[in-house]
């Protein structure tokens, strides 16, 4: 069975994680990065999220627009604030000296330079921050901004997902999630009939999409699709487009041990390898796609 | 290439920026894994790749789809096609066991005659195959031929009956068709319609 979320489940999981692929810090700090983004998410879990309870009109869908507009996106900013400082010190404090780091960030709140609403509204894409200034302030890189900026709204964006999944969504033809609009991370096969589910890279919402297309450059052209696959590998895969050069780990659950149950997020850090290999052979999950 | 109007949130990523999203938004972002070991672990495994195509099963009339996983023009695989409106992923028996049309060691791959009378088969050309089985629709058809039933003028054969194959396709049937209502056939069915 697929379990989308149980938290602490993963987190035991994530424990038994032992493998050669990855760094044990790196794990380490995963692990404890879920651990305050589930705390995170629980406070706000029965909040009323503004997403409206009954499907927006069918054009709203087959316009391709997701549920959730960030620029409208209205975050309580106590949570905000909580969110911004446990997630940066949780992911900083294994790589910088967090103390110094600690300061600095707050030396840059006092300041009013990175009020954290709207930080988390522009790591979603909506307003504007200085990250150069605002990496050098804090001594960690711009990529690194974008990081923590993810990882700190990523509760918030559970606790949507959580909630649009009383929408029925059927309608929903996209590649992308039709709550957040972000790309996904993860691919599974279900059913004897083999229905592919992709999982959001974001929220981690669910939806069905079409097997044979691809879901970043949407073409159709059967000469470009394929997958890669381990001779013993058998329920993992990694589905490939050669238009676009995109990616996508997948799982065939139809081959997985019919006892055991299916974590997605779990299984995205234990298929880490699969990335590896995915890159390896020239391909990437951010495809080079131009919008219009 | 150029995708339909769309939102497409990216955190991180290199892709071109859409004119309503900041551009911060799609800049590249750091992973919060080191990939370096995930790469090195990678390169010493043993990949293979599959293409996959669809097709329609050839056995019914229904016409399923079907996903066909290829290499190097071997079947790797074939399951039902969930895109597909008709069957959505489903196959009954028959199409289930369409792989068995590429991969089956009891497939026979060459032709096997037994002679009238005998118990044994003999492996044959297909020269020999076309051309016996020529020359015995002909005695048959010649044997059996009905010119006149009941007053009227019929021309033509009961003795010799066809039931064509579902891996027929509809060029081949219609041929098939004529060469047989020619040579005085009535008797003329299709698996498709069983």
């Amino acid at each position: 069975m697929i379990i989308d979320d149980a938290f602490d489940v993963e987190l035991e999981r994530l424990s038994d994680i032992d493998v050669a692929y990855i760094e044990p810090d790196d794990l380490k700090r995963y692990r404890r990065l879920l651990e305050v983004q589930t705390g995170l998410f629980r406070q706000i879990a029965d909040l009323p999220s503004g997403l409206q309870p009954v499907l927006p009109e069918k054009e709203h869908f087959e316009k391709g627009n997701p549920l959730v507009d960030p620029e409208k996106l209205a975050i309580d900013p106590d949570w905000a604030k909580q969110s911004v400082s446990e997630t940066g010190l949780t992911l900083f404090q294994m790589m910088t000296d967090s103390e110094d780091f600690k300061t600095r960030c707050l030396k840059v709140f006092a300041a009013g330079r990175m009020e954290p609403a709207s930080f988390l509204r522009w790591s979603l894409g909506g307003g504007r921050i200085d990250e150069t200034v605002l990496a050098s302030e804090l001594g960690i890189t711009r990529e690194q901004i974008r990081l923590w900026g993810r990882e700190a709204v990523r509760p918030w964006y559970w606790k949507l997902a959580h909630d649009a999944s009383k929408i029925d969504m059927k309608d929903w033809e996209k590649g992308y999630c039709p709550v957040c609009g972000y790309k996904p991370e993860l691919a599974l096969l279900v059913g004897d009939e083999g229905f592919r589910h992709l999982v959001c890279g974001l929220c981690h919402h669910r939806w069905i999409f079409r097997r044979m297309q691809c879901p970043y450059c949407e073409t159709i052209d059967e000469t470009k699709l394929g997958y890669f696959y381990l001779e013993d590998n058998d329920p993992y895969r990694v589905s490939v487009c050669n238009n676009c050069k995109g990616y996508l780990k997948t799982i065939d659950t139809r081959k997985w041990p019919p006892l055991e149950d299916i974590y997605p997020r779990v299984q995205m850090v234990k298929t880490i390898y699969l990335d590896g290999m995915a890159e390896n052979e020239g391909y990437t999950s951010y495809p080079n796609i131009e919008m219009t | 290439m150029k995708v339909t109007r769309r939102k497409f949130l990216k955190l991180s990523g290199s892709a071109v920026a859409v004119a309503a999203v900041s551009s911060s938004a799609i800049a590249a972002g750091e992973s919060l894994f080191n990939l370096d070991p995930a790469r090195k672990y990678a390169a010493k495994l043993k990949t293979r790749y599959a293409h996959e195509s669809t097709t329609i099963c050839p056995y019914c009339g229904v016409g399923c789809g079907i996903i066909v996983s290829t290499y190097s023009g071997k079947v790797l695989n074939t399951e039902g096609n969930p895109d597909h409106p008709i069957n959505e992923g489903a196959l009954c028996s028959k199409g289930n066991a369409v792989y068995q049309i590429a991969n089956n060691h009891r497939r026979m791959d060459k032709v096997l005659y037994r002679a009238p009378g005998a118990s044994a088969w003999e492996e044959k050309s297909w020269d020999f195959a076309i051309k016996r089985i020529a020359e015995n629709i002909k005695s048959v058809r010649d044997k059996h031929f009905i010119t006149d039933s009941d007053g009227k003028k019929v021309n033509r054969v009961e003795a010799v009956a066809s039931l064509g194959g579902a891996a027929l396709d509809n060029e081949e049937c219609y041929l098939w068709r004529k060469i047989a209502t020619t040579l005085g056939l009535v008797f003329i069915e299709h698996q498709a319609r069983i």
